[in-house]
């Protein structure tokens, strides 16, 4: 297990571009995932170094910045590990639907403490029952006084090993609701989970909910918005990092691919000599340029806090995973057996991206939505979705 | 007829823009100011954020989570209202004299 430089995640936030930094810590990224987990002391160290929330206004203890500079950041953490990508990924999406939809004294107790990685959140919203569609939830919370008790299961909850708090997704008197619950409490149950396709180093887990015990006060908006509002926004926010660190995974193993296929001579010829080899590292050119360009347009509608961002951002999102499986793909046909040894890294960007495809909308969902948008678009009448109140309405 | 606070457009503009944008998102589908489009299943998840967005972008309003009720929204009136009530709200928390005597 080795150990970065925390100078290097500070060099990192001051200059993304800084090339040493990202190769020393390329070089962890592969050990990280061998041993299945992301060093002690890392999500300080990211705090510290002011990557964690970093959209976060200033009043919420965050450091305001841009759309772009935070999705310019996490093309970076991507582009050397989607685990420590993730850290800030559900970092920021917690931190986010707190900073819309938390009461102040939500925001002052957790907001400040995630943005110096004092304390790491945790998204637990998929169930057994409940992938793609959520609203099939079933943790149940009910009122006992003026507390409210958690029972439920939640599954592949990224970081759920080492999270302190938990946005967990319910219903409430039959309604979508979400509630903060400690890590350490009674009855919160966290299994780890390891050997999964990828994503290794993400301290996945599922976590179960046995009759914990929460106050009112724990409650994110009321009963009804916790799935269209609450999760929506975090959903919304985790789109639009991993977009950008799939637009970076995808950079890196065409970096890689190009490296790899100009230094390599086999039969006298160098393998970039090959015409079928640079049709691919051209296929990859196009489409990482074309992933990076909607990951821009996503961020310049959120700046500007237009509707459309939340369309922009799906866009962008099944786009730069795809690109990220196509490319990663490509880049372990080229390496041949130096892209399937143990601790290769277009290896692991390979098991990484494809699970990108399935977080946060898996692709058949975009697709429908990008197909109403084109709908939308034409101004063609679509059938209403034709789901009663009681198990539509999205509020 | 009601007297509007001076600079707040009449209601029937604030219906009128957020009918065109309802428009934009459902072709075809003709609302009245009075029908609950959750209800019908017009309005899917995606849309409950978009349809904040557009409505603190396009009106200048903030939507914060005391204003997450249904009964906010559920109709182009009610959302039409709404605006009118923040937008209200919003005039004299930023008149200095307080509250009141226009």
């Amino acid at each position: 297990m080795t150990e970065p430089d925390g100078t290097d995640l500070a060099r990192l936030a001051a200059a993304p571009e800084d090339r040493d930094a990202l190769t020393r810590l390329r070089a962890h990224a592969d050990d990280w995932d061998r041993v299945q987990r992301l060093p002690d002391g890392l999500v300080r160290g990211l705090g510290d170094a002011g990557l964690l929330a970093a959209d976060l206004p200033a009043r919420h203890g965050g450091r305001g910045l841009s759309a772009s500079a935070l999705g310019t950041l996490c093309a970076r953490l991507g582009g050397v590990c989607t685990a420590l990508r993730s850290v800030v990924t559900v970092q920021g999406m917690v931190a986010a639907a707190l900073s819309r939809w938390g009461t102040d004294e939500q925001r002052a107790r957790l907001l400040p403490a995630l943005v110096r990685g004092e304390r790491l959140a945790a998204f637990a919203a998929t169930e057994d029952g409940a992938g793609t569609e959520l609203s099939a939830v079933e943790a149940e919370l009910r009122r006992d006084g003026t507390d409210l008790v958690l029972h439920g299961t939640k599954r592949w909850v990224s970081l759920g090993e080492i999270a302190d708090v938990f946005l967990v997704l319910a219903r409430l008197d039959g309604k979508p609701a979400t509630v903060l619950v400690e890590a350490g409490g009674a009855g919160v149950c966290v299994d780890p989970v390891r050997g999964q396709l990828g994503l290794r180093a993400a301290h996945v887990a599922h976590v179960r909910f046995d009759g914990v015990r929460l106050p009112a006060r724990d409650q994110v908006a009321p009963a009804g918005f916790g799935l269209s509002h609450v999760v929506g926004t975090a959903l919304d926010h985790g789109r639009f990092t991993i977009a950008w660190g799939c637009a970076g995974m995808a950079g890196t193993c065409l970096e890689l691919a190009a490296r790899h296929t100009a230094a390599r001579v086999q039969g006298g010829v160098r393998l970039s000599d090959h015409q079928a080899v640079r049709a691919a590292l051209g296929r990859g050119l196009a489409a990482v340029a074309a992933a990076r360009a909607l990951c821009l347009r996503a961020a310049e509608s959120r700046q500007d806090g237009t509707p459309a961002a939340l369309s922009d951002t799906v866009v962008a999102k099944y786009t730069a995973a795809r690109t990220a499986a196509d490319v990663s793909q490509d880049a372990v046909q080229l390496l041949g057996a130096a892209g399937c040894a143990p601790g290769s890294a277009v290896g692991r960007f390979f098991r990484d991206a494809r699970i990108t495809q399935l977080i946060e909308g898996a692709e058949l969902v975009a697709e429908v939505r990008m197909g109403d948008l084109a709908l939308r678009e034409h101004a063609v009448a679509r059938p209403a979705a034709g789901r009663t109140a009681a198990e539509g309405a999205p509020w | 007829m009601k007297d509007q606070p001076s600079g707040d457009p009449p209601p029937d503009d604030v219906l009128a823009e957020l009918r065109a944008f309802f428009g934009q998102v459902f072709p075809g589908i003709d609302l009245g100011a009075d029908d609950d489009y959750f209800r019908q299943g017009n309005a899917d998840s995606l849309f409950a954020l978009e349809l904040v967005t557009f409505v603190e972008q396009h009106f200048r309003v903030g939507i914060d989570v005391e204003d997450l009720d249904l009964d906010n929204f559920r109709t182009l009136g009610r959302t039409t209202a709404f605006v009118h009530r923040k937008r209200a709200g919003a005039a004299v928390e930023r008149r200095p004299g307080g509250p009141g005597n226009d």
